[in-house]
């Protein structure tokens, strides 16, 4: 059969190189969708990751907002994160580790802030010890933390730190802190030095050390901030004992943040938090910026559904094509099964003769449309990969995957310049991966295996004394 | 002589139109190994038909065809002539994008043949049958009728079988390779024992063979 099955395809070399032109079509075709699907889903992956894989569970100030009876303060209103509430979240299944957070306002007399306007300064000019505060006015923040291992603004690069250390679960109930690096050369600090910190009625007073300055390479909060206090230079990280301390309560919390093994299971840790906790679900909430993550994706998800749609057209397209050519083709060697009938050739072996010679040239299509599909592939990375890196610009808080220029020089490279340059993104870069080669074979063989199921009943019904005796008359 | 095909009662016959034409009415005939036949009449007299039900090419609405005492319908019509029978055209019939030895290593591959160089015996029966090497190498289309039809000889020849049944075999042929043909199918009955049917309009072809047919009130029966 592979024998007879060579020497057809060899002889009508036209038809095979029309069918093997088809088929490597089709092929680079399905590489492109199969590549618009990986890109699209690795690309969601990036996304989710670049979000992290930590849920924040805080109060819900919509609902919050509705319970607050009318010129209620709103620290009346809200009800406080109590660490019994935080602690039953932090064993369940997925976390690998948590952060509680508690931010008070602190005034110092040791310290002058890092200023946010001119204005400021003039109207309550400070000058050292010599200052008098007002017992309200408070110019920095203590931030505790259970640990400062996963804290994003660290993590993503927009703080740094500059000398000594972060804080780590070890120095739970210790008097250590971390400052910003303009707030320590503005009084003239290092690690090591001593700080004190009044809280804001004035009844509470802690010394901290310096074990840490961070510099602060870039914030979102910048343009945004009213006070001192809000200032980013002037937040003091210390344990969370030290905040609750000054804030004299130990139970109360304003967040916690859960870091889980991987950003798959956010929605089963959601949904076991609420089906294993007596936490109030309405009035608190785990945030895994999801609606950042389900803006961010919404085009990516469209891109997937459309290269599904755009595989189901190509294959059932490329059969039928492939169908219509076999029985046109078909037709023509109508003479020939008569021959082998005549011969005593079973009828399934000649619908297998006419599935290897498709499969062979599918097989050389395939091959060939591995080192194509390779360019084609290149194409969609770099569609998607400018379409990731616009799409966090322009909707995400995530950390630059790319530098402006590298955008838009990508903008300006030619179709060609794009088919024969992989992705700088490597994780769209998806052309060539086993699955997609997989993926790929199954296909082509797929549509061999439908293209010839028409032929074949064709073939079924024929008789060899009708062939022949037209052949004879 | 031994019996090898059997003819049992068979019938066959066609619709046109509204009208039922009987072609064979519950004809019985045997044919045997060492003897050639010809089937002789006019157009339309159904030896062409008789051919296809002893070809297995088609099988009778009554009655049985039988290869050495079994049904072939039971046996299985693709297997009949896969192993038992062997069928030379008048138009040939060759595979067009094979070569004189490829078509014939084509026959013995689909019976199944278990010769060592299918290649080389493919070559010394056409070249007994006097073609030389070169145009056994060449295009299928580029060889005469006559050379072509001496490929559909070998092709039947090679398959080893019992029976060799031929549909106007030099009707496309001149006088001399005629004469050639003829003496061909007169050496494989005789001395090779094989069954040779011819279904023919030549009476010179038919003047040959050591039994003459015809089909005569819907029936088979030997001229005298």
């Amino acid at each position: 059969m592979l024998k007879t099955a060579l020497l057809s395809m060899r002889k009508n070399w036209g038809r095979s190189l029309l069918l093997l032109l088809l088929m490597f079509l089709i092929t680079n075709l399905i590489i492109a969708g199969l590549s618009i699907q990986s890109a699209s889903q690795e690309a969601m992956n990036q996304v989710r990751t670049s979000l992290g894989s930590d849920v924040t569970f805080s109060y819900q100030m919509k609902n919050m907002m509705k319970d607050r009876e009318k010129g209620q303060a709103l620290d009346e209103s809200i009800q406080n994160i109590t660490t019994d509430m935080a602690d039953q979240l932090k064993d369940l299944e997925y976390v690998e580790s948590y952060n509680y957070t508690l931010s008070v306002g602190v005034s110092s007399e040791d310290i002058n802030p890092v200023e946010m306007t001119s204005q400021t300064t003039q109207e309550t000019p400070r000058m050292g010890n010599e200052m008098t505060k007002m017992p309200d006015d408070n110019d920095f923040t203590i931030v505790g933390d259970t640990t400062m291992a996963h804290l994003s603004e660290f993590e993503n690069e927009n703080y740094v730190l500059s000398s000594g250390r972060l804080l780590t679960e070890d120095d739970a109930n210790t008097q250590n802190c971390v400052i910003e690096t303009t707030l320590a050369s503005d009084n003239d600090l290092s690690v090591g030095d001593q700080i004190t910190f009044q809280s804001s009625d004035g009844e509470v007073e802690v010394t901290l050390t310096i074990v840490g300055i961070y510099r602060v390479e870039t914030s979102e909060q910048m343009g945004n901030m009213m006070s001192n206090r809000q200032n980013p230079m002037n937040q003091i990280y210390t344990d969370l004992s030290v905040a609750q301390t000054i804030n004299q309560d130990d139970t109360q919390i304003s967040s916690a943040t859960y870091y889980l093994d991987d950003p798959d299971h956010i929605e089963a840790f959601i949904a076991l938090a609420q089906s294993s906790t007596d936490i109030d679900f309405e009035t608190f909430t785990l945030d895994a910026n999801d609606q950042i993550y389900q803006r961010s994706i919404a085009f990516l998800e469209s891109m997937g559904q459309f290269a599904v749609i755009f595989l189901i057209i190509v294959v059932v397209a490329g059969s039928i094509i492939l169908c219509l050519i076999l029985i046109l083709t078909m037709r023509s060697r109508f003479y020939e099964y008569g021959v082998f009938l005549s011969l005593g050739q079973s009828k399934i072996k000649m619908i297998c003769q006419q599935f290897i010679e498709i499969f062979l040239i599918a097989l050389i299509g395939w091959t060939l449309s591995l080192g194509t599909g390779k360019m084609v592939s290149n194409v969609i990375g770099h569609m998607l990969e400018s379409t990731q890196n616009n799409q966090s610009e322009v909707m995400m808080e995530m950390p630059d995957n790319q530098p402006e220029t590298q955008n838009k020089g990508q903008k300006d490279m030619t179709l060609w310049d794009q088919a024969i340059q992989s992705p700088d993104n490597q994780e769209l870069d998806v052309s060539l991966t086993p699955r997609t080669v997989g993926y790929l074979a199954g296909m082509t063989f797929g549509i061999c295996v439908i293209s010839i199921v028409l032929p074949s009943l064709y073939i079924l019904r024929l008789s060899p004394r009708e062939i022949l005796g037209r052949r004879e008359s | 002589m031994e019996e090898v095909l059997t003819f049992e009662k068979v019938s066959y016959h066609y619709q046109d139109g509204s009208k039922r034409v009987n072609i064979l009415k519950e004809t019985d005939f045997t044919f045997e190994k060492g003897k050639t036949y010809a089937i002789v009449g006019a157009s339309g007299s159904g030896k062409t038909t008789t051919l296809s039900l002893a070809s297995g090419l088609d099988k009778p609405q009554e009655g049985r065809v039988l290869y050495k005492g079994q049904d072939i319908v039971k046996s299985g019509l693709t297997r009949y002539r896969r192993y038992d029978i062997a069928i030379v055209f008048q138009s040939y019939n060759l595979i067009m994008y094979m070569n004189a030895i490829q078509n014939v290593v084509c026959a013995m591959d689909i019976a199944r043949m278990k010769i060592k160089n299918k290649s080389k015996y493919a070559l010394s029966l056409l070249q007994e049958l006097g073609l030389s090497e070169e145009e056994c190498r060449r295009d299928i289309r580029k060889l005469s009728g006559g050379q072509q039809q001496r490929v559909a000889i070998a092709r039947a020849i090679a398959k080893d079988v019992d029976i060799i049944l031929c549909d106007e075999p030099t009707g496309n042929l001149d006088e001399e390779t005629t004469k050639g043909i003829i003496q061909i199918f007169i050496d494989l009955a005789h001395q090779k024992d094989k069954c040779v049917i011819v279904v023919t309009h030549s009476k010179e072809l038919a003047a040959c063979m050591d039994v003459q047919l015809q089909i005569e009130n819907q029936k088979l029966k030997v001229i005298e």
